[in-house]
């Protein structure tokens, strides 16, 4: 079942690069007593994601902790090293965090996964963004398949 | 179980990164000839960038002359994240990148290994080996991912 408003982040264990490697972190932690702007997507490196969605999220941090985000994360169902890699290519360190859901354990846990092996992408994520206070989904936007819209940094500014 | 010296590669189609853009091959004809594949637990981690897949680059030309027809490299990772990789260390179509997303050629060889620990799912191990013609001619696998020799 796709996770609803204001009901509870679930709990999932996803992985951030520090620099000692990937560093395992819960989501219980990275919701905690703080307002986090979320927005997950199919692929690292693939193509509305590159031209449009981190991007426009990396561009838009300022306005949106302007607003009161506290942090703002990307993530994907891609490996840390590659998540870093990514960030890096659009600027994201410093705005972005990069968030790798390697296990798709957080999108399983949203119900947001999708079967992707046809592409030779395996199990990957649907394209959302949510905004989460201390925990709670404030707001939800799941993307129908292959639209790009409701789920932009652009649309989020709105429902601040 | 995992494949031995003397068996054949496993028939599947997989996907190859070219100029153009990703092509599906079927492996029957991916094999043909002197090939040397080795692959390594994911694009863009540390061991596989800064060892593996340049030492292969740079002596592309030597395995050339020792009679390999082709090159390959293998990383359950998708075809958009092999190119990005393939850029950033320069390959210039010296190896062939093959991207075994669904990790399905990887298990049919048993070559998988679960990774999911550091929250990189399930990978293939590390390994290099030999193959003319579809069969295995030498095989080697790394005892750790991190490992390479």
């Amino acid at each position: 079942m796709t996770v609803s408003q204001g009901g509870r982040a679930p709990e999932a264990t996803v992985h951030e690069l520090g620099d000692a490697g990937p560093k395992a972190v819960s989501t219980k932690d990275l919701f905690a007593g703080r307002k986090v702007a979320v927005f997950g997507l199919p692929g690292a490196f693939t193509r509305t994601c590159s031209s449009k969605h981190l991007p426009g999220f990396v561009e838009n941090a300022a306005a949106l902790k302007a607003k009161g985000i506290d942090d703002i994360l990307c993530v994907s169902v891609n490996d840390a090293f590659v998540m870093d890699a990514w960030g890096k290519e659009h600027g994201a360190p410093g705005k972005v965090r990069m968030i790798g859901d390697g296990n798709a354990d957080l999108a399983k846990a949203l119900g947001v996964d999708r079967d992707a092996s046809a592409n030779g992408m395996g199990v990957r994520s649907k394209r959302y963004s949510m905004i989460v206070d201390n925990g709670v989904v404030k707001v939800f936007n799941l993307e129908p398949t292959g639209e790009y819209g409701i789920s932009s940094a652009e649309h989020m500014l709105t429902q601040l | 179980m995992t494949i031995a010296v003397g068996q054949r590669i496993p028939s599947q189609t997989v996907r190859v990164l070219n100029e153009g853009g990703t092509e599906e091959v079927s492996t029957d004809s991916l094999f043909k000839g002197k090939v040397v594949m080795f692959a390594v637990p994911g694009a863009f981690t540390p061991t596989c960038t800064n060892q593996h897949l340049p030492g292969y680059v740079k002596h592309a030309d030597d395995f050339k002359k020792k009679g390999v027809d082709s090159i390959i490299c293998l990383a359950v990772n998708d075809d958009r994240v092999l190119n990005a990789w393939a850029k950033q260390v320069g390959v210039n179509g010296k190896v062939r990148l093959l991207a075994d997303g669904n990790a399905d050629l990887t298990k049919a060889m048993g070559l998988d290994i679960d990774l999911r620990a550091g929250g990189l799912g399930t990978r293939s191990k590390r390994y290099a080996m030999i193959v003319e013609n579809g069969v295995v001619k030498a095989l080697q696998i790394e005892e750790a991912p991190r490992n390479c020799s």
